[in-house]
């Protein structure tokens, strides 16, 4: 059977949706943990954690809801421990999040690992009336699963958090100038927690719409790297919700053309259709980060990665 | 009101920071045992097996030595990396890629070459496709700046699918029986071992890579310049180094050296290149050359604790039927708890009576 | 000594400290320091570097508790753990290096932290900070970022930002020491306008003259202890000067050297000289500037007008765009930062922390740093620790460098030290050209004497000099010849003889006289 070219861009593009949804979560969850002045290389170890618990809680109670929401809750007390080590215990932010990875990597393979081999049912597509029916854009951002349309949400919610709210300036000045904020009498470090677990929690989500939606079943490892696209694509972002959902769609898109071209069998060997994402990954970072240097005006946050501390005088 | 506070110490010892660090490894065993516990083991049980069978046993230590060859490698070639604040992630990658380079002139000379020749072959072939691979994100991070840790480590996983398309792809070796590895190096490309032990050559040049890293930091100009710039960009700048120079030397160093280890595990373990030959030992340079506090002499003292993690872990492997992802969750405990505890170094708690 | 004595018409007291004391390991900070403020009164606090000032001033604000004492607001006995505490009791500090977020506007700043509604309400909010701005005198477009503003607006954001809080006790950290002259009169203007609605004023400096002119009293601290508290009326500077430094000041006190009136060789001459910043953007212009063999050359300015940008070029940091560079008498293509070293070029950078020094290697290893090609460090091509180590040992009696050894870290030294290790490096070498920039700020009298002195006597001897500095009186006490700069370019020149402080700062302003 024929498929016309439209009708395979329509199925690239849905795919895309779904391979850019995990990368969509995570990098939200970066956007969050390092407005504050956090960052989080844990986000590979975060999702895993995320994505097992998930598995598990849906194999054993089947409840969709109840997994995705334990994954959250997983994920957001395992990055608790970052955020003990580089917040109050002041430790290097790198470091600490490389622990991350090697906890959560170790953590989900060593609990997965009995459960290789089963299966879970995948979510729904539930089409939105309506919108579904808008050709070609219809049937790609909307005739998806409800945790697509959840993240729709929480791209417009945080947002509008972040740059409309008082709670938003707090943590954007946080991330900016932890000194002042300390000078006025904001806590750095309640903020800084907040948004690391909350961010977390959110990598979680990322990790659980890897077994719920787009495997069905457990493997050790995954997510296979998909974390630390997340991380740059924090930074491709600007550390901006909406540019996040730019860039997750345009990686989504590249997974999804790589596994659309394998299956139709081009003559590429699938091992080097497998680096396309990673090496797409490098160059826009670089790209980004020649634009970013010739405007001159950076929008890192200018704490990030940097402990906080006070009175340091003597 | 009685508070917890912290006190900066006025005058910290070496010998604080060691005891501080023994301690958090300590802390990291229970909180491991924790989680032994909750897979069903015993960890009494397993920490006594590990001790009887590692430490008390001529096979344990000579497993010991095996492993702590490549985290000797990988944890200098990150310590060499972060003298300059840069963060290595890559060695994984670079890793492979001379493992690579080592099997292509293996099996491309293997039976020409006397042992003589090949393995100084071998070992620059590794020395130099690690570098190059480095090289990649060192020329980005010293001319653009780009950002070293994600490009280093997206890398590895480029260089793993590049070993994959190798192994199912050109170099599979016909009489496998369609397993993926390549065919078995000639006797010259292969490690000369230690008398009838399975410890290879690596072991030597992995202590002699050490030392004349140690010595070319302390004793050269250009080690003087890596040092400055690691302490302060501003100030080498100010100095009139070459600092974009200098960090993509110092990058392509570090990944010839883990290049190294690489070529020590086909040429002197394995004798052939296959899929996931190496456990993270990339990663793991990473942990070795943080508890060395980066510096060059320590690595050797941590790579060998880190060798005993996975030698225990592997033990463990073996009797209880764990997956290795035990080693990777031991690494993330170790790694958290010694991070957790350097404050301790500069601090010192004290309980603060407020008030008069 | 005890307060002077108090005439009952004065105002009730608002803020008192009784016996306040702060330590940091090893450190006494702050002394049993007693202390009152009355309202609508400015009272001075007048002390050298070091002496304890910004302390006092962050344990009232409520960033340091202290370690013994009470501190009474209106009569109340109060403790504060942190700022808002204190913020909440009407007390704002204007800190010395501004505690603003660069990358937010203006009115981000200001609301920050305050009680907002969940939902940011951005026009009421500009609205009302206008209307403040207004009646104080203080005026800012709030939708501007803070790093587009001068550092005159960003102190007047800083004072917004206190006024907003409902602020009744302003305390003012060094507010001049960043301003040009005119900026600090429209400064004492807006100190006279809050003084009459109430406002109580707390005013640190060590400028004399302001201190007279705005204080109703003033407090002496040294060493973090209350050496007196005077009524301005009853005192005057010389008595002041006499308490704040006491007598070893007046020895260490620097004498100028009278220029030589013989004629001098040229050792630096730039000609229309133009450069860009790390933006891009132009920061020289048409730079035209000469110093002579035997002459210190003062060039004065308001910090962030080229000064950097032009000490970069000088010491081959910096390319130039056009223009041409001449050192003694050879024209200068693309130098680099080891052709001026060559040469006999010694700089000591404005940031001495950030440039000077790698602070976590020894202060022997610091010797190295701009000197690293010193045969007298290498033992046949490697570097030998003894001989570094020795020649630390050396250089530090002989600049008087105080620490318990050379291998210490030069980054835990005081500024003072950590100068003197600077100016030892770079002018240890066989100099023709000495650039330096802000060599005194933010060091005590003893340090600025030594460095000073050291200064004219290597002029003495035939060397050449820039001296970069934001401080009238330092230009005006080591200068043979000023330049000012403002926005990038040269608007004047005169021997130093036909300079005053009025001119100077007129044409810091951008005025061409």
């Amino acid at each position: 059977m024929e498929i016309t070219g439209i009708e395979w861009f329509v199925l690239i593009g849905i795919s895309a949706i779904k391979m850019g949804t995990p990368l969509l979560f995570g990098t939200l969850g970066g956007v969050i943990s390092e407005r504050s002045g956090v960052i989080n290389l844990g986000m590979e170890g975060l999702m895993l954690v995320g994505a097992l618990t998930a598995f598990v809680v849906d194999l054993r109670f089947g409840s969709k809801i109840t997994a995705v929401c334990m994954a959250a809750l997983v994920a957001g007390l395992v990055t608790t421990i970052h955020a003990v080590v580089s917040i109050t215990l002041r430790a290097n932010q790198i470091a600490s999040g490389l622990a991350l990875t090697l906890f959560g990597t170790g953590l989900s393979g060593l609990f997965g690992d009995r459960l290789i081999g089963e299966t879970v049912v995948s979510l729904n597509n539930i089409p939105i009336p309506g919108f579904s029916a808008i050709p070609i854009l219809g049937p790609i951002f909307f005739n998806q699963d409800i945790m697509v349309y959840f993240s729709y949400f929480c791209v417009v919610l945080i947002w509008f958090v972040l740059f409309k709210t008082t709670l938003g300036l707090n943590i954007r000045s946080v991330g900016e100038a932890p000194e002042v904020c300390d000078a006025i009498g904001l806590s750095v470090a309640k903020y800084r927690y907040a948004c690391v677990i909350v961010g977390g929690m959110l990598i979680g989500v990322a990790g659980a719409y890897f077994p719920m939606v787009l495997t069905s079943f457990w493997v050790d490892n995954l997510t296979a790297g998909r974390g630390w696209i997340a991380v740059a694509l924090v930074i491709f972002a600007f550390w901006h919700p909406g540019k996040a959902l730019l860039g997750a769609y345009l990686f989504g898109a590249a997974i999804a053309l790589q596994l659309g071209l394998q299956t139709m069998g081009i003559a590429v060997p699938s091992y080097f259709l497998e680096m396309f994402p990673y090496i797409l990954t490098i160059a826009v970072l670089t790209a980004v980060t020649i634009r970013n240097q010739k405007s001159g005006a950076s929008v890192m946050p200018a704490s990030l990665g940097l402990a906080f501390f006070r009175g340091e005088k003597h | 009101m009685i508070y917890l506070t912290l006190e900066k110490r006025l005058n910290f010892s070496t010998w604080t920071r060691i005891g501080i660090s023994i301690a958090a490894v300590g802390i990291a065993l229970i909180i491991g045992g924790i989680f032994l516990f909750a897979v069903g083991v015993n960890p009494l049980t397993a920490y006594g097996m590990v001790w009887n069978q590692v430490f008390m046993d001529y096979w344990g230590w000579q497993d010991l030595m095996v492993k702590m060859i490549p985290f000797l490698l990988t944890g200098i070639a990150v310590a060499v990396a972060a003298q300059m604040k840069i963060w290595n992630i890559g060695a994984e990658g670079q890793l492979y890629l001379g493992a690579v380079a080592a099997t292509w002139t293996a099996l491309q000379w293997g039976d020409a070459l006397s042992g003589w020749v090949m393995i100084p072959v071998m070992i620059l072939a590794a020395m130099f496709s690690g570098a190059m691979w480095a090289a990649v994100p060192g020329f980005l991070r010293a001319q653009f700046g780009v950002n070293e840790i994600i490009t280093t480590l997206l890398l590895n996983y480029v260089a793993i699918s590049w070993v994959d398309y190798l192994l199912y792809g050109p170099w599979r070796d016909p009489g496998s029986n369609n397993f993926p590895v390549t065919r078995e190096f000639s006797e010259s490309a292969q490690l000369p071992l230690f008398g009838d032990s399975s410890v290879h050559l690596g072991l030597i040049l992995g202590l002699v890579a050490i030392l004349i890293v140690y010595f070319i930091l302390e004793k050269t100009k250009i080690g003087y310049q890596i040092r400055v710039a690691g302490d302060n960009l501003f100030a080498a700048q100010y100095s009139g180094f070459n600092i974009k120079w200098l960090t993509l030397a110092i990058v392509m160093v570090s990944g010839a050296l883990a290049g190294i280890a690489g070529m020590g595990e086909v040429a002197g373990i394995h004798f052939r290149l296959k899929q996931n030959f190496s456990i993270n030992y990339g990663y793991t340079g990473i942990i070795v050359a943080w508890l060395a506090r980066n510096h060059p002499l320590a690595v050797i003292v941590t790579a060998f604790f880190m060798a005993s993690v996975f030698v225990g872990g592997e033990l463990m492997q073996l009797e209880f039927r764990l997956p290795i992802a035990m080693v990777y969750l031991f690494e993330g405990i170790i790694l958290f708890s010694v991070l957790g505890s350097e404050i301790f170094a500069e601090y010192k708690l004290k309980f603060k009576k407020v008030g008069n | 000594m005890q307060d002077e004595e108090i005439s009952p018409t004065q105002a009730a007291i608002v803020l008192e400290l009784q016996n306040v004391s702060k330590v940091f390991p090893g450190v006494i900070a702050n002394d049993h320091v007693n202390f009152t403020l009355r309202q609508g009164e400015i009272h001075t606090i007048l002390g050298e570097n070091g002496a304890g000032k910004s302390t006092l001033m962050n344990v009232i604000a409520g960033l340091y508790p202290p370690d013994g004492g009470d501190i009474f607001i209106d009569k109340k006995k109060v403790r504060f753990t942190n700022p808002r505490q204190a913020i909440l009791h009407g007390i704002g500090m204007v800190h010395q290096h501004f505690m603003l977020v660069r990358n937010h506007t203006v009115t981000e700043n200001i609301i920050l932290g305050t009680p907002q509604p969940p939902v940011l309400d951005l026009k009421r909010v500009n609205q009302v900070i206008q209307e403040l701005g207004d009646k104080y005198g203080l005026t800012v477009s709030p939708d501007k970022k803070i790093q587009e503003l001068s550092v005159g607006e960003q102190q007047r954001v800083e004072i917004l930002k206190v006024l907003y809080r409902g602020a009744k006790i302003l305390i003012l950290d060094e507010p001049t020491a960043v301003l040009t002259p005119q900026e600090s009169e429209a400064l004492y203007k807006i100190i006279e306008n809050m003084v009459a609605e109430e406002h109580s004023i707390i005013f640190i400096s060590h400028k004399m003259k302001e201190v007279i002119s705005l204080s109703d009293r003033i407090t002496v601290l040294s060493r973090g202890k209350v050496l007196a508290t005077l009524d301005k009326e009853k005192t005057n500077a010389k008595e002041l000067a006499k308490i704040m430094m006491g007598d070893e000041a007046v020895r260490a006190m620097p004498v100028s050297a009278s220029s030589h009136s013989k004629a001098m060789e040229v050792v630096v001459r730039m000609e229309k000289i133009c450069a860009d910043d790390d933006r891009g953007h132009q920061a020289l212009k048409d730079i035209d500037l000469e110093i002579r063999s035997g002459q210190i050359v003062g060039l004065a300015g308001v910090s962030g007008n080229g000064q950097a940008q032009l000490a970069e070029v000088l010491s081959g940091i910096r390319a130039i765009t056009a223009g041409n560079y001449y050192y003694c008498g050879e024209s200068l293509q693309h130098p680099t930062v080891n052709d001026m070293i060559i040469r006999g070029l010694g700089y000591i950078p404005e940031d001495r922390k950030k440039f000077g020094i790698a602070g976590h290697l020894s202060i022997a290893n610091n010797f190295l740093l701009r000197d690293h090609k010193n045969p007298d460090f290498y033992n046949q091509q490697f570097l030998s620790a003894h001989k570094v180590n020795e020649y630390g040992r050396v250089k530090m009696e002989e600049f008087d460098i105080r620490a318990a050894s050379e291998k210490m870290q030069v980054g835990l030294l005081s500024g003072g030290n950590i100068q003197k290790t600077i100016l030892a490096r770079e002018s240890s070498r066989p100099l023709k050209f000495l650039l330096a920039s802000q060599p005194i700020r933010g060091l005590d009298v003893n340090a600025t004497a030594f460095i000073q002195q050291t200064i004219l006597k290597a002029k003495s001897e035939g060397l050449a000099v820039l001296l970069i500095t934001e401080d009238l009186d330092e230009l005006f006490l080591m200068s043979d010849h000023i330049y000012v700069i403002c926005r990038g370019e040269i608007v004047g020149h005169m021997p130093k003889k036909e300079a005053s402080t009025e001119r100077i700062g007129l044409m810091m302003t951008g005025m061409k006289t």
